[in-house]
Formats: structure tokens, sequence, C-alpha cells
């Protein structure tokens, strides 16, 4: 039960006072998670980002700085968002809790039916990471969300500041399979690609699988990037060798083990085709 | 903490908790048409407002976050009872029924507008992406937008709302703004929450978490003495009254198999102990703090496991029947454990309850076994539906008080009768002691036809003389409210190579779970909403229905009817193919017309014979031509995509409207000193328009506009019996007997009229705008003369009109329902592209009322057939208790191209030629959908929800 709300005008604001509230303190941004029925959150206080930065949209140096605290609507109206982050933003199929959800408390969650994180892996966005260090002062680091990805456990009394995304040349697309629109999805899987060469490199591809969580899939990585699927179903034996599936209210682990495979290779199979005809999705 | 903020134009200080949402802070500010239908599941959208322009579920968001916010809510929206376009045109559309989240869907349509002036149906949807409707689908809220434009715009509506029928006729089959449609979409006090008085106590539940089990002890002491703890009922205290929770004619074709609390429990989920506290927190504190020991037994969850030798019995008291005992039954109650209760039988229902059996039924025309010997193609298939959930947005709530000492019950009920009936058993008292008041519902679909909650708060009023509120949370929705019945249906086919059937036989196993409740009546309805679709001479049906550890069933839109039009009507596709004939040919050919004798009803009564019948008022065949021609049937359609195939099925449907030999309803219309009336119906009107089809009888006969007429409803001690709003009955039963009650008033208002005036009787005649008028002398009165001067003191008193109505006479609708499906073979995806609903309601009383119904009951059972699933796991534990997991269809999964449309047939016996219209329209999706898929890419579909995994495993892409 929420016992204590606080408000914070500034990241470093923000980290004093939840250190300060002790355990059981989290940062609040659009409160769907927070405050939902069933969610895995039980806080005893919260601070409430308020800085106006952390609603932000910014294009700079050709890249585009995304607050933590932007709503997914923002994300869809933003003319500055590229489409590939509106069409995961749209995955969330409720208006109105895309009015609350926000970019940062999706990436925060990490969760296995997450509609942002395979999206924002494979895109290779960067996060700006705040903290207190033990000496006491703010810091703020710019890490690969990669590297958030892989050591969450790392950052969990971190704040995510900013999200930042560049080479928009970069090819991204993304799939979704859940029962409706609204219900969670068994697999929500992202590709990305650096294509500026006229091959695919530098590729990230990123799956949120229900009970298995948000994995990547690095053997079928490098094999795109060095051309070794003579055809993209070529890839799909490897989806196995990454992760474990497993049955539940989404489908049984076959079912979800055959879309990913099948999703990646139609992925892959659509990055080719962006490249013939010349073209960044 | 204090909050500060702006509520529609009006500055709002708020004392709050740092955890308390912006909801609890607006209802406790008296915003209470923000309302919660998913417990912050942050889904269904009736917890919308808008803050700082802005949509948000008010839930989801801290009051905190409010401080400085401008906020709007529903009540902003009208002014002192001045409607807005948005609200007038949403009444006007039909969309408001059972109106839970119409208030919120009148705000979000509101700010669209606002935000931009002409919006397209995929702005529309957007918008309404967040709001959950159940009861009308979204179809007509596009139109809803469309009127607000044109209303706004050229000051009139130019846009058509809905075909008219009967140009005779002045209210009857138009359309006029339904009579409650003002209280609902603008969110004034309605429902029952609204009732509840301060001071209330709250009653919770203790739940099993276990399927099958003994419970061994409950100890109360520790909970007893906490805080605020009123008390606390459990198997130990409650009466020793066995009965049922359907409300259902009485005596019941369902076995009183439960008291209020049971010395075992049968589902996880199912009751052990009510606690009644002063607040809820300390109800829930108090919960706590029960300690229950359990003898935990095996369960079984399918008609498989339940049928099997040896399995473990789930009902294993002793039986009693209170008429038509066997022979051998002390020997059948030997040895009984005295903790499994009793399963009490009004009359024989062939149950067998010491092999899981709850009841049984068989019965045949003809010669089956010929009709399969005489066959040149027989197939044999089996079809799985699975367990449904009703989910109307207000969930299971009562408030009980005791007034005059009397018990008062303010319900959302179907059955405002059965409920007084059965909650007077329950108490012990005699019905004369209950007074019970149905507040509008906020939808019902079948589940409130069940006395799920009312019967123990209604016994811990009477024993406490306190006041109780009581409110299922959503998950108890779930687990512990009646569900659709999971049956396996067998159907077995023989037809000639032209295509005519010589014999069709159904097996059903139903799954009744934990009780009996329905368990005869839903099953059999499997065959008897089915089998007299076709014209075949030998037919034959075995039903039975199996006690299991899943979640309860119950009634459900539909009854029985979707399961085994799904196996029956599938079935005959699957013929069609098997023989190489066109299935539309198949079934032009096997499908009864007007005249052709039902013989089959003989063995399909509930409980008793069934009465033989003619097919009546008959649009079947204008149904399946209209709909062929819609859907351009027999053209293959291709698809840009590579991966996705096209295909086209089609179901015929029937329902019932009522039950003739069973139903009965009553009511009166009163000429009030003004000349206005009052009615008093025993109907329910649930919402679905059932008020405004007797205001409009009353209309017709008496020649008065609409707002002359006003109406109460659904009030035991206020308006007379009537069996309640089940089985499609409201229109043919209820609406007959207000018809009945208003030409008797007719009749008494010309006698008086002929006394007064000193004119003939038949001289007269009675004109708009209420008036009685001399064809001889052209003398005449108007009704509010002639009601005072009846009333003077010398006069001969009050006109009152009675009607009663009960028949043997069947008023059968009939439709039939196309789809037009995409199915991705990579990936298994399907899309229902088309979806056409043609039914055949006589004479539509309220036609806008009766597409949106359509289109309601359409879009439900789209989602029965393709995404909702009450998943359990191995211990019974249902997987998704809540609308996300579940899986309810939203604005996302309508048809790209959806159309209702009325088949114009005039009844014999509906009042002004009226049929049922909702129920029937759950019976086509899941055969028309089934169908296109098979027609799309060659899989035939056999059980429900029709998944993406399961076109992968029919196309051998998974295993």
């Amino acid at each position: 039960m929420i016992r204590e709300f606080l408000t914070a005008n500034s990241p470093e604001e923000a980290l004093r006072k939840r250190i300060a509230s002790g355990e059981g303190s989290v940062f609040l941004a659009g409160g769907t998670e927070i405050n939902r029925l069933g969610s895995v959150l039980c806080p005893s206080a919260v601070v409430a980002l308020q800085d106006p930065q952390f609603k932000r949209i910014e294009l700079a140096n050709a890249a585009v700085t995304i607050g933590s605290c932007v709503t997914f609507q923002q994300l869809v109206d933003s003319p500055l968002v590229p489409a590939y982050l509106k069409d995961a933003a749209l995955y969330c199929g409720s208006r109105t809790r895309r009015n609350m959800a926000t970019i940062g408390g999706n990436i925060a969650m990490q969760r296995d039916d997450s509609y942002l994180m395979a999206t924002l892996v494979a895109a290779k966005a960067r996060l700006v990471m705040a903290d207190i260090s033990l000496e006491g002062q703010y810091l703020e680091e710019n890490i690969p969300i990669r590297e958030y990805h892989a050591f969450g456990e790392h950052f969990v009394e971190s704040l995510l500041v900013h999200i930042i995304l560049n080479k928009p040349t970069r090819f991204v697309a993304s799939q979704r399979f859940a029962k409706t629109v609204q219900s969670p999805a068994a697999v929500t899987v992202s590709f990305g690609a650096d294509i500026s060469s006229g091959e695919p490199h530098d590729v990230r591809i990123c799956a949120a699988v229900k009970g298995s969580g948000v994995v990547r899939f690095p053997e079928i990585e490098d094999g795109v990037s060095t051309g070794a699927f003579e055809t993209p179903e070529n890839l799909i034996p490897l989806v196995d060798s990454v992760l474990t599936f497993s049955d539940d209210i989404t489908g049984s682990a076959a079912y979800k083990r055959y879309i990913l495979g099948t999703a990646i290779a139609d992925l892959y199979r659509k990055c080719l085709d962006s490249m013939k005809k010349g073209g960044a999705a | 903490m204090i909050v500060t903020c702006k509520v529609n134009g009006r500055a709002v200080q708020a004392t709050v908790e740092p955890g308390d949402s912006l909801r609890t802070m607006l209802v406790a500010s008296g915003y209470f048409a923000v309302r919660d239908s998913d417990d912050a599941e942050g889904f269904a959208g009736s917890d919308t407002v808008l803050v700082n322009d802005t949509p948000v579920y008010a839930n989801l968001m801290l009051a905190a976050q409010a401080q400085g916010a401008v906020i709007r809510t529903p009540e902003g929206l009208d002014e002192k009872g001045r409607l807005s376009i948005v609200q007038q045109a949403l009444i006007d559309a039909g969309v408001v029924q059972s109106a839970y989240n119409a208030p919120a869907a009148a705000l979000l349509l509101t700010w669209l507008l606002e935000h931009n002036p002409n919006p397209s149906r995929k702005d529309i949807q957007d918008a309404l992406s967040g709001i959950f409707v159940r009861d009308t689908g979204y179809e007509h809220y596009f139109l809803a937008v469309k009127l607000a434009c044109e209303m706004r715009d050229t000051g009139s509506y130019i846009s058509m709302i809905a075909p008219e029928f009967r140009d005779e006729l002045s209210y009857v089959g138009k359309v006029k703004p339904k009579v409650d449609g003002r209280q609902l979409v603008a969110g004034w006090k309605s429902f029952v929450e609204d009732r509840v008085e301060p001071g209330a106590c709250a009653l919770v539940m203790l739940r099993s978490p276990h399927a099958h089990a003994y419970v061994t002890s409950v100890d109360v002491s520790e909970a007893e003495k906490m805080s605020g703890v009123v008390m606390i009922i459990t198997a130990d205290n409650c009466p020793d009254v066995y009965y049922m929770s359907a409300g259902q004619g009485n005596p019941e074709p369902t076995p009183y198999d439960r008291r209020l609390f049971n010395r075992k429990v049968r589902h996880v989920g199912d009751r052990v102990a009510a606690i009644v506290a002063e607040t809820e927190e300390q109800a829930i504190a108090a919960r706590a703090k029960i300690k229950v020991t359990y003898e935990v037994l095996k369960p079984v969850f399918t008609v498989e496991e339940a049928m099997a030798p040896g399995a473990p019995v789930v009902q294993n008291g002793v039986a009693e029947y209170l008429s038509g005992a066997p022979a051998d039954l002390e020997e059948y109650n030997k040895g009984v454990d005295p903790r499994e209760g009793k399963v009490i039988y009004c009359f024989p229902l062939h149950g067998d309850n010491r092999h899981n059996v709850a009841a049984a039924a068989h019965g045949a025309i003809g010669d089956v076994e010929k009709g399969f010997a005489d066959a040149d193609m027989v197939i044999e298939r089996t079809y799985q539906s699975s367990q449904i959930q009703c989910t109307p947005l207000e969930p299971h709530v009562v408030y009980t008080k005791i007034d005059n000492d009397r018990l008062v019950i303010h319900a959302s009920t179907q059955v405002p009768f059965h409920l007084r009936r059965i909650t007077a058993k329950v108490c012990g008292i005699e019905e004369n002691k209950i007074h019970v008041i149905k507040e509008k519902v906020g939808g019902g679909y079948g589940s409130k036809q069940d006395i799920l909650i009312e019967d123990v708060a209604a016994y811990a009023t009477w024993v406490s003389r306190r006041p109780i509120y009581s409110r299922n949370t959503r998950e108890e929705e779930f687990i512990a409210n009646s569900t659709r019945h999971p049956m396996r249906v067998t159907v077995k086919m023989g037809a000639k190579k032209d295509g005519k059937l010589t014999g069709v036989y159904m097996d059903v196993r139903a799954n009744t779970g934990p009780y009996g409740n329905h368990c005869l009546t839903v099953p059999m309805n499997a065959c008897s909403k089915t089998l007299p679709l076709l014209n075949c001479p030998n037919m034959k049906f075995d039903v039975t229905t199996y006690y299991t550890n899943i979640p309860p069933t119950g009634a459900y839109q539909g009854y029985g009817a979707p399961k085994g039009s799904y196996a029956l009507m599938t079935c005959l596709a699957e013929m069609a193919d098997a023989i190489g004939m066109d299935a539309l040919d198949m079934a032009r050919k096997n499908m009864v017309e007007k005249g052709f004798m039902l013989e089959i009803l003989k063995s399909l009564g509930e409980g008793r014979e069934g009465t033989v019948v003619p097919v009546g008022s008959c649009g079947l065949g204008d149904a399946l031509e209209q709909g062929a021609a819609m859907i351009d049937w027999g053209t293959k359609e291709e698809s840009d995509d590579p991966d996705v195939r096209i295909g086209k099925g089609f179901a015929m449907i029937q329902q019932g409207s009522g039950l003739p030999g069973l139903d009965h309803a009553t009511a009166d219309v009163v000429l009030n000193t003004d000349g206005t009336f009052m009615v008093h119906s025993g109907g329910s009107d649930l919402g679905t328009g059932l008020d405004t089809i007797s205001v409009k009888c009353v209309s017709e006969v008496m020649q008065v506009d609409m707002h002359k007429v006003s109406i109460l409803s659904g009030d035991t001690d206020n308006t007379m019996f009537d069996t309640g709003a089940y089985a499609s009955s409201g229109t043919y039963f209820s609406g007959n007997a207000t018809l009945k009650a208003a030409l008797d008033l007719k009749k008494k208002v010309l006698t008086e009229a002929a006394l007064q005036l000193d004119e003939a009787v038949e001289d007269l005649e009675i004109r708009y705008p209420g008036e009685i008028h001399s064809k001889k002398t052209k003398n005449w009165i108007t009704y509010a003369k002639l009601s005072h001067d009846a009333l003077t003191g010398v006069g001969r008193g009050q006109m009152v009109g009675y009607g009663s109505f009960v028949t043997n006479d069947s008023a059968i609708p009939y439709g039939a329902h196309f789809a037009q499906v995409a199915v991705n073979v990579r990936t298994g995806q399907i899309k229902v592209q088309k979806f056409y609903a043609l039914q055949d309601a006589g004479t539509p009383i309220n036609p806008e009322l009766a597409l949106c119904q359509m289109y309601g009951a359409a879009l439900k059972s789209i989602g029965h057939s393709m995404y909702e699933d009450m998943v359990l796991d191995r211990n019974g534990v249902c997987l998704t208790p809540d609308f996300t997991r579940y899986g309810v269809p939203m604005t996302s999964e309508i048809p790209d191209d959806f159309k209702a449309v009325l088949i114009d047939i005039n009844d014999d016996y509906g009042p002004y030629g009226a049929k049922s219209i909702s129920e029937i329209a759950t019976n086509g999706a899941a055969p028309a959908i089934a169908n296109a898929i098979h027609d799309a890419v060659g899989v035939w579909i056999r059980s429900w929800p029709f998944t993406p995994e399961k076109i992968l495993k029919g196309l051998g892409k998974i295993s």
C-alpha cells in the first residue's frame, strides 16, 4: 500500500527522495503498472517524476531523445518518433492506456509481454541512466539498451532519464502475436539491422516471449550479419537453441517456438526487401 | 494529504490518502458516474475521466497526481438535465442499453469531437479502444458519432438510424428514444451501488483454494473478535436449507444441491464463509484471520474425467425426490458421507449423482438408424465448446436492508420474483416479508438469472438486521459466477447424394461444474433450438450433464443453443463438403418452412412432454437468400497477400420467445388523474428496452405520446408476477402482458366514457393525442377529464387495465449469419473481414435497439468462438480471472464489414407481431466462422476457441 507520495522536479531530486524514503519506494511514471490490479509492484512510497524533461521528445544531432515519462500516445503522435517505435507503441491497443503508460515504465518492467522492449533493443536504443554514487554525487551514464537488458539487476536503483534513438537509416520492424489486440502477447519480436552498406549488419533480434522473458538471439544475429543463411527460413531451427518455451494461456510451447521462428524469418525477409527497395523502415 | 483540482469546472478540495486512486477521490466527492468494472485493471474503461484534456483511467491514477489538474467526468456533460448532442445521439443510435459504460463512452466521444470534429471510423475505433462494451457491440457507436455531427452541423439527423416497420402504427416498429436512456447515458443514479446508504456493512466471502475438498474445520474465533465484525456465516451456522441458484420456473428442472455454505467445497472459489463487518477493510482483515482445514479430494474437470469408471464423485450426497422417487432410493443412499449433503430433485431428471450425472434426457422422432441405413453418406463428428464468462460490466451486486420489519433487496437481477422466492426459502420466511427492487442492470446476459450473492446478503441482513452491501470482485465473477457450460457434442448425420438428410443424431455431454443449476435445460437447448431447423424425418438426441469441479456454469445468452448450433451447423457443412455439394444448397434442401410440423418438439420439453407446433412466421429462407447475396456466396475472393486465404461460411439459426406453457407475465396500466398513464410491469428490463416496449404498447393502444406513459417494473411490492427476463421472454411474454393490460384499460376507458358522454361504447373511438371521440355525435372527452370525473367521489373509481399472459403458442425467431474470414496460412491468424447477421424478429418494436442487440450478441459470439476461454490449471485454479487474460473482443476485434439486417416478418402471436431478437444472435458466429475457415484453408476447427495455433495444427505446421 502506498503510504507516501513524493514529487520530484529533477532526476537528482527524484533519486535523493527515493533513497530517503527507503526500501519499497519506486519512481512513478504513468502509473499503469503500479496502480493496476495484479501488479507485481507493491510500493510503500512513490516518487512522481514531474520534471518537464521527462516528458519531452527532442531531435538533436540526428538523434531523437525521448524522456522516460513520455507516454505511448505521445510516441504515436510525435513526428520525431520513428515509425517502428510508433508501431510498437500501438501494440498497446487501448488509447486510454496509451495516454498513461510511459516508455520508461515499459522498459523498467521488462515484462515478458513487453510492448516496446524488443523494438528498442532492435533499434539499438541508448539509455541515459541517473544515479547517486556511493559518495553522494549525482551521475548520468549513457548506456546501450542491450547492457540494460543483459544486466538489469545492476540498474534497479537507477533512474531512467532518457531514451536515445540514433541511426535513423537503420531497418527496424516488429511483429506481435496475441489472442486479441489487448491480450498478453505470446511473442513480440523485433528485427533491426544497419543496411547502409547494402548488406544487413550490426543486427539485433530481440523478442519478448511469454513465460521466457525478453531475449536476444546472438547466433541468429551473427548468422544474418555474416550472410550465413541461404534463405530466411534457415534461421528458424536456431530459435530453439536460445531459450526454453513453456505452455501458458497465450499458447503452447510448440506454437511460440513456431511463431517466433517464422516471424524472425519474415522480418529478415522484409529487411532484405527493404534493402532491395533502397530504404529503411 | 489535500488535493486541490477542478472537476467539471468546479473547484474541489479533497482529503485523500497517498495511495488513493483518483476514482476513489472522485466518487467520494460525489462523482459516482465514474464507475468501476474491472477492479483497476485498466481495461474496461468505466472509470474513464479526462485529466487536463486527456482520457485516463481514474483507477490507475493516484488522486495525489491530480493536484492542480482540470478534470472532467461524465457528470459534466449534461446541463441541468439537458443532454449534450453526443449523449442524445448515443440514445438515438440505440447503444444506451445496459449502459454501465455509456457515460464514459459519452465522455470519450465528446472529447473526440472536440479534438477532431469529423472523425473517421478508425478515429472513433481508436477513441473507444479503452472501453469495453458487451451489450451492443460497437457498430452503432460509429452511427452515434455521425448523428452527433449531423445534429451539430445541421440541427437535425440526416442518416437513417434503423429501418422502421408497420406504417399503420405510430410507436411500435419506430425509432424512438429509449425511456430510460437519459438517466443511463447521463450517469444519474441508476444502479444498485447508487442505492447504498451511509452506514451499510460490507460482506466479503472467504473462498476455497481447492477444487474438491471436505471442509474439516472453520475456526472463526479470532476473526469474530476483530474490530467492526458483525457476523460470520459458515456451514456451521447457516440454515440447513437445500436450494439452487437458478431463477427458473417452480418446480425447477434443477436439483437442489447446495446450502448457503456446504461441508464440502466443489470448486476453487466455492464459498467457505461470509464475513460481514462495518467496513470492507474490516471484513477483509477478519477474513484473513479465519482458519480453515480441508481434507483435499481428487477433482474432476472434464466430462471425460467425470464419466470415467471410478471417477471421484462431486455430488455424492443423499438423493431425495419431491415427486417420482425411484423404488431403489433407500439402497441408492446407503453409506453416504453426511458431509456430502443432499441432492434433491423436484421431479426425476434422470440424474445419477453417484456417477456424476446431474441430469439426462433422451428423445427421437422417426427411426434414426434406418435413416443412417438409407443414407449414401454418414459422417460422425465431435465438437467441443469451452467455458465462457458472461462478463457483465456491472458485477453481481446487492444491497439488503430492513425496512418496516421487512427485508428489502436492491438487486441487479433478471428474476426479481424468483429471487424473492429463493431468498424467502433460504431465510425461512414468507414472501410477503421480502421486497425485491430490481435496479437498472448493468449487464446480465443470463448470469443474473442466478441468485449468486443475494442469498447470503439477504440472510445476513435478516439475521443481523443490518444493511449490507455485497459486490463481487471481477475475479469472483470469473470463478464464482455462472458461465457457459463446456459441451462435447457429437453429431452423426446421414444424407443422400442429393443432399437430403436421412438421419441426424446429437449426443450432448455437458459439464455443469459443481452444482446443477440449469443442468437439464441448458444442454437440452443445444438440441431444442437447433434440430427444429431441419426438415428431417429421423432425428434422435441424448443429453447427459455431468458434475465436475470447474467453476460454476449456468445461464448465458443463447443458453445451450450456441453450442448445439456450432455442432449441428458445422456438421451440416461437413456433410455438404463430404458429398460435394454447396453448403447453401444443402441448407435450402433441409431447412424447415412455414407450416412444417415440429414433431421433434414433443420430446424437447423442459422436464415434461413438449408441445408440437407448426413453424409459424419464419424468415429463415429470406435470411439465407439475402445473406448469400450480400456476401456474394459462391464467389471465391483472393487476397493480395500470398499467405492469406479467404473463405466464406454461414449458419442457419433459431431460438425461442420465452417458454410457452411455462412462462407467465403480468402487468397493469393505470390511468392517472391527469390523463397520463402508469404501467406496472412484472417484467425485468435488463437495459434491452423492455420498458420501452411496454410504454410503446400503451402509447399505441391509447394513442398518446410516449412521454405521457411512465413505467415501474421488476418490483415485487409494486408490480405483479412475471417469471423474469430469460429465455428471450421479455418482448413476447412481458410485452404481451402489457399489451393485454392496455387493451383491457382501453375497454374500460371506453365503457367509462360511454357512461360519462351518454353514448354507446360501439360509437366511441380512441384518438390521438389522448381522448375519446364519438363517431356518431362528434362529442369527445379527454382522458384527463374522464379520469378526473371518475375519481371525484361520485364516480366509478380509477381505471386500471390488467393483463396476464400465458400461452402455448410459439413465436420462433429465425435467421442466418454469414462470415467471411481471411486466414494467414503462415501464422494461423484469422481475421473476420465480414459478418452479416440477418434475423427475423417479427415486428421489431424497437428497431434501433434490436439492431444493437444483434451486433452485441454477434460480437459476443465471435469472441466466444475465437478469443474467450476460461483456462484452469491442473488444480482447477482459473488462469484467466480478468478481462485482459480472458480475452474479450474490443473495438480492434470488430469485423471490417459488420451488418445487422432485420428480416421483415409479422408474427401471429407476438405483441404487434414481435418476436425475440437478442439471444438468437449468439448462435451463428461459431459455425459460420468455422465453415468460413474451412472454405479458406480446408481445416475444420472442431473446438472453441478458433486460435491460430489450431489452424497451424490443422495445416500440419505444428504438432
